[in-house]
């Protein structure tokens, strides 16, 4: 067990930690699934790699690349938040929801590209693909949120 | 102090020698950059007079392929693998399969020769517009006396057993592609004369020049329009195809309209949602009936003549046809007519004998190769039940060679519709051989291979029983004597009642007495040689029959006056044990023909005596020939001239 300095931590620690845990969590999860997606390329199983599979192999990657990509994207947050700890007592409700639209973003971007890789409809994926656009939506709402609040401490800091 | 400015001085060498690998590593890459994009420019400034040469893209319902991928990878990519694509290409070096390597042809006495340049392909030839004129035209040149000129090769047709090539046309008649009258045969590496590829009479009229705007165009590319210029003074083209080959637009439609409302996910959602519907913007195939989904493949797989107005209207605005309409209701399928037929049907075949005798035996089985749908759809299984070209074939689960799906070479394809036990589970009791002999495999008895195209007997899409009576009168050769090398008429008529009931069939003192495929090979016309031929080398007819008295008998056809007989032939003889590597060129000489005939016969003679004799198969019980009937026989040959328009 690693030792540790205090266990008391503040809310921006406590909600760093989460997307550490989230992101590390994801990390694991979907570098997985990528060693999974190359097992199945080395074994060159038909229900990944025949032609007919060309958009669950298409889909599937995305799962991957989005999860890994989304789970970089959390630790990144999380160090974004540590550093804020500086200048905030504590992080206010546009921290909290740019949290919680990241996770959804993790959860149903990299699903719905699973999911719409499992059933195809020729060229197009199945119906899980419709978590995908929910799931950009709220990555996106995350970006923003988080933006808006380092501009506006940086316009803060100059005044 | 020292150290320290040595030290700088080394961070300095350090760093100088850092930024010299840099800009060195940078310069590497502009030149590797600019060396590729110079040979892509080269290469795109090479190929622009092969593709400013070729028909132009339609730019109106046609979309081509590249857009049907997007949302169907997997059809695309099965389509992409077949022949059908790649029938019509553009002459780029990575599709050409012909040697342009300075070669010398001679095409029925006019010299043609292939070379490069570069990347491009060249025919120097007799002028093609001046043989147009002369050939078609009817204009009194002496051939030899055409001018001959340079042109560039810019398309190919064929890719699977040759391949032929198309030269660009005089600037006055528009984007024509004049024919460059040699065939390459890619499997033997070699380029031939195109009368030699063909069942043409020797001797008869009429060489093999053709343009490719106004007919081949018809069923060599998609959505094709000759785009004749009716008004102009030289009657030239502006032709146009949605795309060279056959693409996924010839079998489904025109995409333009699909595609417009495919682009809304809600709809394709809905379609996906309500499998079974049939989206009304595009056709698929397997969801018309047996009638319409073969009228597809119909559309140039059978023999027809386009009704009143429809075919100046293809030449001037292109193929009429969609895929899903009744085809006869633009254009009029061609049958031969039979012993049941009315006087005024047979009227139309006196009117014109010889087209019907190019693409039918003599009792309306088809013949020539190609025209599967003219056959199919006189067969009863079309007819009376519900067979289509989708029962056994498919574009995108199916091997590229012939296009079966994973039952279509089987007994599956037939028992979808005849599944009682005497087709089933007690098959013997219906063909009479043991269950799991070729003999028992429906296709072997009821389409057998007696049409003919591309140097091969090709099953006979008019599925029907075997008929001695045709085989005696008409000289139609039947699946059971293709098999039964060695049996007579008379066998397998006996054979027919015995195990059928069918009546004793009237037959000829020779039928009764010596083997119909010795009779059709040594007395028969062109068409019965070349059928009888192949099946020397079909593993089914060896296996029934024995090979080994097959060599002398065969060798015969060495020396045939048809160059694809020839072919046939060398090519079967080879299958025979000993001739594996029996030196034969079909087109030698004639003195070299005979030579090699002869030799044929005299090596068999060579070898051991044969496991059969008999007079049936017109050897002496010493293993000699019966050389003086061979000889009677050869003298009474049938000698009509044949065609076939394959």
């Amino acid at each position: 067990m690693a030792k540790i300095k205090s266990t008391s931590l503040n809310s921006f620690d406590r909600l760093a930690l989460r997307h550490a845990l989230v992101g590390w969590t994801g990390l694991l999860i979907f570098l997985t699934l990528g060693i999974l997606l190359e097992v199945l390329h080395g074994l060159k199983l038909d229900l990944y790699l025949d032609v007919r599979q060309e958009t669950r192999r298409f889909m599937w990657t995305l799962a991957h690349a989005h999860g890994t990509l989304f789970s970089l994207v959390h630790l990144a947050f999380a160090w974004s938040l540590t550093f804020s700890s500086r200048w905030m007592n504590a992080p206010g409700p546009g921290f909290r929801s740019a949290s919680w639209a990241f996770i959804g973003g993790l959860i149903l971007m990299p699903l719905g590209f699973l999911l719409g890789g499992i059933w195809t409809y020729g060229g197009d994926p199945g119906v899980g693909i419709f978590l995908v656009p929910a799931g950009a939506l709220l990555m996106l709402f995350g970006c923003v949120r988080v933006l808006v609040l380092f501009a506006s401490l940086r316009n803060l800091a100059a005044k | 102090m020292n150290s320290g400015s040595e030290s700088s001085r080394a961070m300095v060498i350090k760093k100088r020698f850092f930024v010299a690998v840099f800009v060195m590593a940078g310069v590497a890459l502009m030149l590797a950059l600019g060396v590729s994009w110079m040979d892509s420019r080269k290469r795109q400034t090479e190929q622009q007079s092969v593709f400013e040469s070729l028909p132009r893209s339609r730019d109106d319902e046609y979309v081509s392929s590249n857009r049907c991928q997007a949302c169907h990878p997997a059809e695309h990519a099965t389509w992409h693998r077949t022949f059908h694509r790649t029938m019509t290409q553009p002459a780029l070096p990575e599709l050409v399969a012909g040697k342009f390597d300075d070669t010398t042809i001679l095409s029925d006495g006019l010299i043609y020769r292939v070379f490069k340049k570069g990347e491009k392909f060249f025919a120097e030839m007799p002028d093609p517009e001046e043989m147009m004129y002369a050939v078609q035209g009817g204009k009194l040149t002496p051939l030899k006396a055409i001018r001959r000129v340079e042109r560039e090769v810019v398309m190919t047709t064929g890719s699977h057993h040759y391949q032929t090539y198309w030269v660009k046309g005089a600037d006055k008649y528009g984007n024509l592609l004049q024919t460059l009258p040699l065939i390459y045969l890619i499997e033997d590496q070699r380029w031939i004369p195109r009368e030699v590829a063909f069942m043409k009479a020797p001797g008869e009229s009429g060489r093999m020049i053709s343009q490719w705007n106004h007919h081949c165009i018809n069923c060599h590319s998609t959505g094709g329009n000759p785009g004749l210029q009716a008004n102009s003074k030289e009657g030239s083209f502006a032709t146009a195809v949605g795309e060279l080959g056959i693409s996924c637009e010839a079998c489904h439609g025109p995409g333009e309209e699909h595609i417009k409302a495919n682009r809304n996910p809600l709809r394709r959602y809905t379609l996906h949602r309500d499998a079974g519907e049939t989206d009304d913007t595009i056709v698929n195939p397997e969801k018309l009936d047996h009638q319409r989904s073969s009228q597809i493949c119909g559309q140039c797989h059978g023999v027809y003549i386009r009704n009143e107005n429809f075919g100046m209207k293809f030449a001037t605005e292109g193929v009429q046809y969609r895929p899903g309409e009744d085809i006869n209701e633009k254009r009029y399928y061609i049958t031969h007519p039979t012993e049941n037929s009315t006087p005024l049907e047979w009227e139309e075949y006196r009117k014109n004998p010889k087209f019907f005798a190019e693409r039918w035996w003599e009792d309306g089985t088809i013949l020539a190769g190609g025209r599967e749908y003219s056959g199919l759809s006189q067969s009863a299984c079309y007819t009376r039940g519900e067979i289509s070209c989708l029962s056994c074939h498919s574009m995108h689960d199916s091997n590229p060679v012939d296009q079966l799906n994973h039952i279509g070479n089987s007994q599956q394809a037939c028992v979808q519709c005849h599944n009682e036990p005497a087709y089933t589970t007690n098959i013997s009791s219906h063909t009479h051989h043991a269950p799991e002999s070729t003999g028992s495999e429906c296709m072997n008895c009821h389409m057998p291979h007696t049409s003919y195209a591309l140097f091969s007997a090709i099953r006979n899409h008019q599925i029907k029983s075997p008929d001695i009576r045709a085989s005696a009168k008409y000289g139609v050769p039947n699946a059971c004597n293709l098999c039964h090398l060695d049996k007579s008429l008379e066998w397998t008529s006996r054979a027919m009642t015995r195990n059928y009931g069918t009546a004793p069939v009237d037959l000829t003192a020779e039928q009764k007495e010596i083997s119909a495929a010795l009779l059709w090979i040594l007395k028969g016309h062109a068409a019965q040689r070349v059928i009888a031929a192949w099946h020397t080398g079909w593993e089914p007819a060896r296996q029934a029959s024995g090979s080994d008295w097959l060599a002398p008998f065969q060798a015969r056809l060495l020396a045939d006056p048809y160059g694809v007989v020839r072919y046939v032939a060398g090519d079967n003889l080879r299958k025979l044990d000993g001739f594996e590597k029996f030196p034969f060129d079909f087109i030698a000489p004639e003195e070299k023909l005979r030579a090699s005939a002869e030799k044929a016969v005299l090596q068999w003679k060579d070898r051991a005596a044969p496991t059969r004799t008999g007079g049936e198969i017109l050897i002496n019980p010493d293993g000699s020939i019966m050389e003086e009937r061979v000889q009677k026989l050869l003298q009474e040959r049938d000698n009509r001239p044949v065609n076939i328009k394959e």
